[in-house]
Formats: structure tokens, C-alpha cells, sequence
């Protein structure tokens, strides 16, 4: 009864169908243009390149290979491989993209770790700047907020319009990472060791870290990256916790033995293609791992923002210190050993 | 199966069964055109599926389910007022549209899943077993998502048809 009227209500509605005739074209169009600029590289191997962007040696060889391949395959004239059209430096906004466990699918994930990864010229070392989710900016066309609400209303286009007008910096490309993805990854390399420099208790699990070296498991880890009501710096702490971790992630993915074992290889390549999520705006992938093979988590510095607390219609937010202003002008000047090495 | 012989035997029906997840036909050409893309990129991989229509059927599906808040079809479908069929002016007519749209509405603010599993059943005529390969979920699930849907369009839609009825008695 209730089904026949269901059945009805649908077969009345089949004269709002829109002709398929009228759509193949901008199908057509849409898959051009996507094939053409590859805005949106959103693969397994364009999370391996991130991978690679930051350090992983051992990958090193095997995407250079794929880039002379692609060159032969181009029907290239010279065996010289010409990748010198990215010098740096470059500039990423990383997003960690945090759901909670008891958060409906239906929400939109949060930006809870926002950093700037900032490659100096000649790609050889890295700096991470984490950027306090709390931290009072102009969101543009939104007026004053919390950082992390740009993600919120415009995902990561907004976050990186947001960012840019912060610190006067063109990002060369946007990486989104979700935690869940992360836990997996970590899994698929068997674990990461890692030191932590704080007793941390978990708040979702009891679960108790004490400040020393072991090896975390992903869901551990996932637990550990979550925590900051309980640390005495809260979200800085935790920043610190998070670039701690990206660094004995990429460590750890350069030291495993991957490519002899194709199976793990395998793991981690599709494990890194769950986690993350690359948007290049003017680079090409594989130029840009090719670009920073030379790069190596030793080479890897974790610094934050300067930010002081402070309140903002009752609620608690950082404020940018003038320091601030000093460290984007030093990144605009391509000019980042010079204020880690001056504070 | 080549890509052009799926598009012409098969995108009409998609942009039927979209319009019957979203209620919009605007929000389904969206809907079917994002997810033809990928189809379009990605046909080796899809055209490898036991059965491809059923894959991208699901991967349309799947789309229509994750659509975040905030997402671009989100806004478009937080607008748009469910559209509704030609107005008639012939008023016993009218009174009957009335209380048919009223299903209409009614299926706009049911769950995703929920509605999805109607249009499957009701409109695509699919087995449950089906549904639940497009849904990703259990068989029992499928059904718990539809007698939950019915229950719900029974509470809202009896109240309105016994008006409805009065008035034309």
C-alpha cells in the first residue's frame, strides 16, 4: 500500500529526468580538463611523492626510474633526464584531518594539525611550522576565527586561502592527511619508534605513554596524537607530539628494507594513498619527487609559530606574536635556517 | 564494453535513479556528471567489474552518501526546495498532487542510506541482495534501512491523507 504509493511517487517524478544527451559533453569537458591539468592528483602515487617530497630515500631510485621511463615512453630524444625546473623553495600546507570515533560520517572532518612544510632552494632540508589550530586569523570573506573554522567552511581551498593571506606565502601545493589513514600506514610499516619527551595519559583510552623510546603501534600512535587536554602546553604540546611523529614516520619509512620485500612495499604505497591527499597547483608530480630525492628526515627541523594565549568574545584563542612576522618574512625570503638559528 | 556503448545504454537510467536519491534534478545532473568522470578516468579499472553498471551504480551511490556538509551539493540541495511535478489546475487533481508530494517531501529528509535503499527496492526493482552489494552493507541491514524508512513515511504520510480524504469527502 505505502509501497504502491512510494512506486507512484517516483514513476511521477520520472518527468524532472534530465536528458543524458546534455550531459555527455560536459562529462567529456570535466574529464579533459582533469586529465589535462591534474588539479587534483589523488592517488597512491601521489601520496608516495609526498612521502618521497619529505624523505624517503629508498623510494628515491624507483620514482626516478619512472620519471626516465615516462621520459622514453614521451619519445624523448635525449637519455638525460631534464628535471631542473623545481629549484624551491616550495611551500605545503599539510592539513591532519581528524574524525572522531563517535563523530557521524556525515560531518565534515576537522583540521585539528595545520602546518607548513617549507623546502628551502635546492630541496635539501625541510622545516615544519605548526600553526596552533586555535590561532585568532582573518578567514577571508568570514571575517575573525579560529584558523581551524577555514576548513570547516570551505575545506581545504578556504585553509589555504586563510594561510596564504597569514603569512604572505604561495603554497605550491596542499596535502590533506587523515588519522585514520595514518594509524594504517603505521601499521604497514610494522610500527614506528619513536621518543616522547612527556608523560602523556590518554583521555579516550587510559592508556598511560611514559617519556622514553618504544615502538608505536597505529592505533597507539593515533591515541598518543589525539591527546591535549591533559598536557601542560595542551595543543602545542600535542603540535610537537605530531611533528615528532611525521619525522620517526618518514625515518622509519626510509630505514624499512621496502624494496626488498614487495609486499610491504605494496602496503605502504596503498596504506599512503588511504592516508593522504596531494593537490599540486604548478608542479608536476613526479618532477617534484624527483626534485627532492636528496632530502632526508635527519634534514627534517620542527619548529611553531610564535603565538601568545588570549581571549576573543570569551573564547580562548593563540595570537600571533610580532616574532610572527618576523619567521613569514623569513620564509617569503627563502630564509628559514636564518630564524630557527637566530631565536 | 566500450565507454561510449556504457554512456549510451546506460547514463539515462543513472540520471533516473540520481534524481530519485537527491529529488533534484539539478543536484542529480551534478551528481551523475562528477561520478561519470571518474567513470570516464578510470574505465579499465571499472570496465574489469563483474558487472560495471552495478559499480558505477554503487560508486554513484556511495557519492550521493558521503556528500559533506558543506559540500558543494549540500548548499545546492540546502536551497533548492524539492522540486515538484507540473502544477494542474484541475483542483480535485491538485488535491491529489498534493498528498503525493507530500511522499516527495517526505523522502527529502530521510536518511541517505535510508532513501537510497527505497529507490533501490522500490524504484530500481532490485533484490535485496543487490541493494546490499551497492550499499556496502549486510542484507540486514537493508532491510532494517527500509522498514525504518517506511515506518517513518507511514507516521508522516497517514496524518495527511486522512485530511486530504476529509476534504474530498
Amino acid at each position: 500500500m505505502i509501497e504502491d504509493q512510494l512506486r507512484a511517487s517516483f514513476a511521477r517524478h520520472e518527468d524532472l529526468v534530465p536528458q543524458a544527451q546534455d550531459l555527455t559533453g560536459k562529462i567529456d569537458a570535466g574529464a579533459r580538463r582533469m586529465r589535462r591539468t591534474r588539479a587534483t592528483v589523488t592517488s597512491s602515487l601521489a601520496a608516495l611523492a609526498v612521502f618521497a617530497a619529505i624523505a624517503v630515500p629508498v623510494l628515491g631510485p624507483r620514482l626516478a626510474g619512472m620519471v626516465n621511463t615516462a621520459k622514453i615512453a614521451a619519445g624523448a630524444k635525449s637519455t638525460t633526464p631534464n628535471h631542473a625546473s623545481v629549484t624551491g623553495p616550495l611551500n605545503f600546507l599539510v592539513l591532519g584531518l581528524d574524525r572522531r570515533p563517535t563523530q557521524p560520517t556525515s560531518e565534515p572532518a576537522r583540521a585539528d594539525t595545520i602546518m607548513i612544510m617549507h623546502l628551502p632552494a635546492g630541496l635539501e632540508r625541510g622545516y615544519l611550522f605548526s600553526v596552533p589550530r586555535d590561532l585568532l586569523v582573518e578567514i577571508p570573506g568570514r571575517g575573525k576565527d579560529k584558523i581551524n573554522a577555514a576548513y570547516a567552511y570551505g575545506g581545504k581551498d578556504l585553509a589555504k586561502r586563510t594561510v596564504e593571506q597569514l603569512t604572505g606565502l604561495s603554497f605550491d601545493g596542499t596535502a590533506e592527511v587523515r588519522f585514520e589513514g595514518l594509524s594504517r600506514l603505521t601499521d604497514a610499516l610494522g610500527g614506528v619508534p619513536m621518543c616522547i619527551d612527556q608523560k602523556v595519559v590518554s583521555i579516550h583510552t587510559k592508556k598511560v605513554f611514559d617519556p622514553q623510546c618504544q615502538r608505536f603501534t597505529g592505533a597507539d600512535a593515533l591515541d598518543f596524537l589525539r591527546q591535549r587536554y591533559t598536557l601542560p602546553g595542551g595543543t602545542i604540546d600535542r603540535d610537537r607530539h605530531a611533528r615528532q611523529f611525521v619525522s620517526a614516520l618518514l625515518d622509519e619509512a626510509g630505514n624499512a628494507d621496502l624494496m626488498s620485500d614487495p609486499a610491504k612495499l605494496t602496503k605502504v604505497i596503498r596504506a599512503t594513498g588511504d592516508a593522504m591527499t596531494l593537490d599540486l597547483d604548478r608542479i608536476g608530480l613526479l618532477d617534484l619527487a624527483w626534485a627532492v630525492r636528496g632530502l632526508r628526515a635527519e634534514n627534517l627541523t620542527g619548529d611553531e609559530v610564535p603565538t601568545t594565549s588570549g581571549t576573543y568574545h570569551g573564547s580562548a584563542v593563540e595570537i600571533a606574536t610580532p616574532k610572527a612576522a618576523v619567521l613569514f618574512e623569513a620564509l617569503r625570503n627563502d630564509n628559514a635556517s636564518g630564524w630557527v638559528a637566530g631565536k | 564494453m566500450t565507454y561510449e556503448e556504457f554512456v549510451s545504454s546506460r547514463l539515462q537510467s543513472l540520471l533516473r535513479y540520481a534524481v530519485m536519491l537527491t529529488g533534484d534534478p539539478h543536484t542529480a545532473q551534478d551528481l551523475v556528471q562528477e561520478t561519470m568522470i571518474r567513470v570516464q578516468l578510470k574505465w579499465r579499472r571499472v570496465v574489469k567489474a563483474d558487472q560495471p553498471e552495478r559499480y558505477v551504480q554503487r560508486m554513484l551511490t556511495n557519492a550521493y552518501i558521503d556528500l559533506r556538509r558543506g559540500s558543494w551539493l549540500r548548499r545546492v540541495t540546502l536551497q533548492a526546495e524539492p522540486a515538484e511535478p507540473r502544477a494542474n489546475a484541475n483542483s480535485d487533481h491538485a488535491e491529489r498532487t498534493a498528498a503525493r508530494d507530500e511522499m516527495w517531501l517526505l523522502l527529502a529528509r530521510l536518511p541517505r542510506r535510508q532513501r537510497a535503499a527505497l529507490v533501490l527496492r522500490y524504484y530500481e526493482g532490485l533484490p535485496d541482495g543487490e541493494i546490499a552489494e551497492v550499499l556496502g552493507c549486510a542484507v540486514g541491514t537493508v532491510r532494517a534501512h527500509i522498514s525504518r524508512a517506511l515506518a517513518t513515511l507511514r507516521a508522516h504520510l497517514v496524518p495527511a491523507l486522512a485530511v486530504s480524504g476529509d476534504v474530498q469527502q
